[in-house]
């Protein structure tokens, strides 16, 4: 039966989810979106009143279960033409696949989000303890987990766990692997869909990078692996890494620091990138170790792939996975050799390149970067870029409390003591 | 009562007619209940293998993980460790509809249980007293604290204690673990949960699972349930292991051999604060072991009592301390770095990788100006 309603969401070039509600009788008739919307950065937008098309994919129609009468259905924007917008971040995401698809490949992926719950009214986590894993503790917020997990199997995304994660009141839903822009979508909609399940109990779900000094941060790591004619080849047969995927993983690694703003696309999200936060700081990859941006996770033929642990949980879902997708598969193009793999601490290299530790860095990477132009397209480089760099000015303008604790002279009685 | 038991796969897909999510679960170093909670669809295709940090095996009570741990640290990069769960092991959760869970031991990614679990050294124990033809069972009694808020005790005898209880009793019931009975402690104000004689190893698991049962159902009542073993004006709580059918064993030899494994069993500078371990004979001729503390990790605490039985009939190695009452974490913990027969029990890297929590543990308190200094010495002229 088809839903009455359909929500047609689809994300903004910095990947905030938007939508338009429609009867979904009237759902293959035109839809405009502001382009300066489609356009728009954090709190700013973009003059100009041109619009363009939002085309619902109806293969990815789905009856929401918190709203059984309305589907949700993912849609691309199109500019006047009939081509594919730069802005529209989904399409920058097929066009790479269709890349692999013309190498004989398939992507295969999956997100790992993380997330603090919070009290909607005073922004604190809804626990203030670490308890890791914590399975009792998990109980009290089951009802939000819980359903989460039921509605998104029953969305047709299949859910591999959930738990409690490092920091107090911090969650991690695990999806399970498909093919790469499904793995996307997925992980749009889980974020979409945990806001609501927390704001239908009054609590508030917060993927923001990094939204306390003390706590851990939210990342986002991207688990991918090709596949042709079934078979995963990044597999060597003996348990190890293909030569495929060694090359995969130098391209990888080779554009990890120009393409950084692409995963970590706010001020904020700098804070996470510190040491010994298991986000990277240096360009590297190895077996299983959390210190490093590349993890190569082995054994079964069918689990082998690549995590890249950069992201974070609050960028452009389908941005950061074309601009990781498209430097993986460059290193195949020109047969890239990737260095030995890393052991030991990566926090203690400085030998390796330096990732981006700043956002006007990781701008400045990212403007310079002719790859990213090459490999994503000059005009969506160019949109996002446009995006972001009002949060420069805003950033050098802005004079947090941090500053004023830090830098403010005490006052005489303060001084006086 | 009938406690479903899946024997394959099969039979636990067929149980998500009724069940949603299976909690695959460890226990950690304090005998605190982790894992995830995973779709029952996504638990039988993924064979219940689960894979977790594996520093969450050698954290500390925050789930910090010190660099000075040498089984995981900065310089492994804290590597997965693996929980595979089984489908005989698969039980529902009795106080939670819809949900089931099981433990499993944590493993390496070759599938070889972590030496510094505790349920890899408990097993160690028992495969050391089977080689010795010795055959024991145990029962455990916990004790812990409800409470309204850090400074609200709630009575153990109020009604409200009885119906937290009596509730897990049941769901701990409904999921196959064997209740002796609950009842009261009123001088530490505690309350008590007895699991029934068994298996070392199933009793020690089933102490994990009540433990974590009275956390739940505690909440679901609006208040907290908490094993910290003393509170002010309070004498501490005690968890009681008892060994049922144990080998001839000198009681004074086994409570030395105690005294010295005693910051594993009083693993907090608070725990510390109540009496050294100790063993006596009860009429039957059980063994029971009284002072070990509510924070104390199950697995470990069954594994130490049976050490130190095991041990016993070779008498007392290394030196035994004059003054039990000048005993300190710290203290504690550089005895247990030089022990000598508690390595061979339990394993070497398990007290390895023991000792350095339990010096950061008493470093930390060191390092702390505490309520108690401010209340005595603010005033001071």
């Amino acid at each position: 039966m088809t839903a009455e309603w359909s929500e047609i969401v689809w994300t903004d070039i910095v990947g905030r989810a938007r939508s338009v509600r429609r009867p979904t009788r009237h759902l293959h008739e035109p839809i405009y979106v502001p382009r300066s919307l489609a356009a728009s950065g954090f709190g700013t937008t973009v003059d100009g009143g041109e619009v363009l098309e939002l085309r619902p994919d109806s293969v990815t129609a789905v009856v929401n279960p918190l709203e059984p009468s309305t589907q949700i259905v993912i849609g691309d924007l199109y500019e006047p033409s009939g081509r594919p917008s730069p802005l529209c971040s989904r399409s920058a995401l097929r066009g790479v696949l269709d890349r692999a698809v013309n190498h004989g490949f398939e992507l295969n992926a999956a997100v790992e989000l993380e997330c603090y719950l919070v009290d909607a009214q005073t922004r604190k986590p809804v626990y203030d303890v670490t308890d890791c894993y914590g399975i009792p503790r998990g109980d009290q917020y089951e009802p939000i987990f819980r359903t989460l997990r039921n509605d998104l199997v029953a969305m047709g995304i299949s859910i591999e766990a959930s738990n409690l994660e490092y920091s107090g009141g911090q969650f991690e839903v695990n999806i399970r692997y498909s093919e790469a822009l499904r793995a996307a979508d997925n992980g749009l909609l889980l974020r979409l869909l945990t806001g609501r399940v927390a704001q239908a109990v009054g609590l508030h779900a917060t993927f923001m990078a990094k939204p306390w000094t003390e706590q851990a941060g939210s990342g986002m790591h991207i688990h991918q692996s090709l596949w042709r004619d079934g078979t995963n080849v990044f597999a060597d047969g003996a348990g190890g890494l293909s030569a495929l995927g060694r090359s995969y993983t130098a391209g990888l690694l080779r554009h990890m620091a120009e393409f950084a703003l692409l995963g970590s696309s706010t001020v904020n999200s700098y804070h996470r990138r510190s040491e010994g936060s298991f986000a990277p700081t240096v360009a590297c990859w190895g077996s299983d170790n959390r210190t490093l941006a590349i993890r190569s996770i082995t054994g079964s033929a069918a689990a082998t792939r690549i995590e890249q642990r950069d992201a974070a949980a609050d960028c452009n879902i389908h941005l950061a996975m074309a601009g990781q997708f498209a430097a993986g598969l460059s290193g195949i193009d020109e047969q890239l050799e990737a260095p030995p793999a890393m052991i030991g601490n990566a926090y203690k290299r400085t030998d390796l390149e330096r990732l981006p530790r700043t956002f006007l860095e990781s701008y400045e990477a990212l403007q310079d970067s002719a790859a990213a132009r090459e490999l994503l397209g000059v005009q969506t480089v160019e949109a996002y870029l446009r995006a972001l760099e009002p949060e420069i000015e805003a950033l050098l303008g802005s004079c947090p409390q941090w500053e004023r604790d830090r830098y403010m002279e005490p006052t005489p009685a303060t001084a006086s003591g | 009562m009938e406690v479903p038991t899946p024997g394959d796969w099969s039979d636990v897909a067929r149980l998500a007619e009724s069940h949603h999510t299976v909690r695959v679960s460890f226990s950690d170093r304090l005998g605190r209940w982790r894992g995830k909670r995973v779709p029952i669809d996504q638990y039988v295709l993924s064979g219940g293998k689960a894979a977790f940090g594996n520093g969450l095996i050698v954290s500390d009570v925050l789930c910090d993980v010190i660099e000075q741990t040498p089984f995981t640290n900065m310089s492994t990069g804290y590597p997965d460790m693996f929980v595979l769960a089984q489908p005989q092991r698969t039980r529902v959760v009795g106080w939670a509809p819809g949900e089931l869970f099981c433990f499993g031991v944590p493993t390496d990614e070759d599938g070889v249980e972590l030496p510094v679990a505790p349920a890899t050294a408990l097993r160690r124990v028992q495969s050391r007293l089977q080689e010795r033809n010795v055959d024991v069972r145990v029962d455990f009694t916990l004790s812990g604290r409800l409470m309204r808020d850090p400074v609200t005790l709630i009575d153990p005898a109020a009604q409200l204690a009885t119906d937290v209880l009596l509730e897990t009793a049941e769901g701990l019931d409904r999921s196959g673990v064997d209740i002796l009975g609950f009842g009261a402690d009123p001088a530490a104000g505690a309350v008590t949960l007895g699991i029934a004689t068994g298996d070392p190893f199933e009793v020690a698991e089933s102490a994990v699972i009540a433990t974590g049962a009275l956390v739940e159902v505690a909440a679901r009542h609006g208040v907290h349930a908490t094993f910290i073993t003393r509170l002010p004006n309070r004498p501490a709580a005690s968890t009681a292991v008892r060994v049922q059918n144990p080998p001839a064993a000198p009681v004074g030899a086994v409570s030395a051999l105690l005294g010295q494994a005693r910051p594993l069993v009083q693993p907090s500078v608070n725990a510390v604060k109540s009496m050294a371990p100790s063993a006596l004979y009860e009429p039957r001729g059980e063994l029971a072991v009284r002072g070990i503390s509510p924070e104390a990790d199950p697995f470990t605490a069954v594994a130490v009592v049976l050490a130190a039985v095991g041990q016993s009939p070779d008498g007392v190695p290394d030196p035994v301390s004059a003054d039990a009452e000048d005993f300190s974490l710290a203290a504690g913990a550089a005895g247990l770095a030089k022990s000598s027969w508690l390595p061979q029990w339990l394993g070497s890297e398990f007290i390895d990788n023991s000792v350095p929590l339990l010096l950061h543990e008493a470093r930390l308190f060191e390092a702390a100006v505490t309520d108690w200094e401010i209340d005595r010495y603010w005033s001071m002229a």
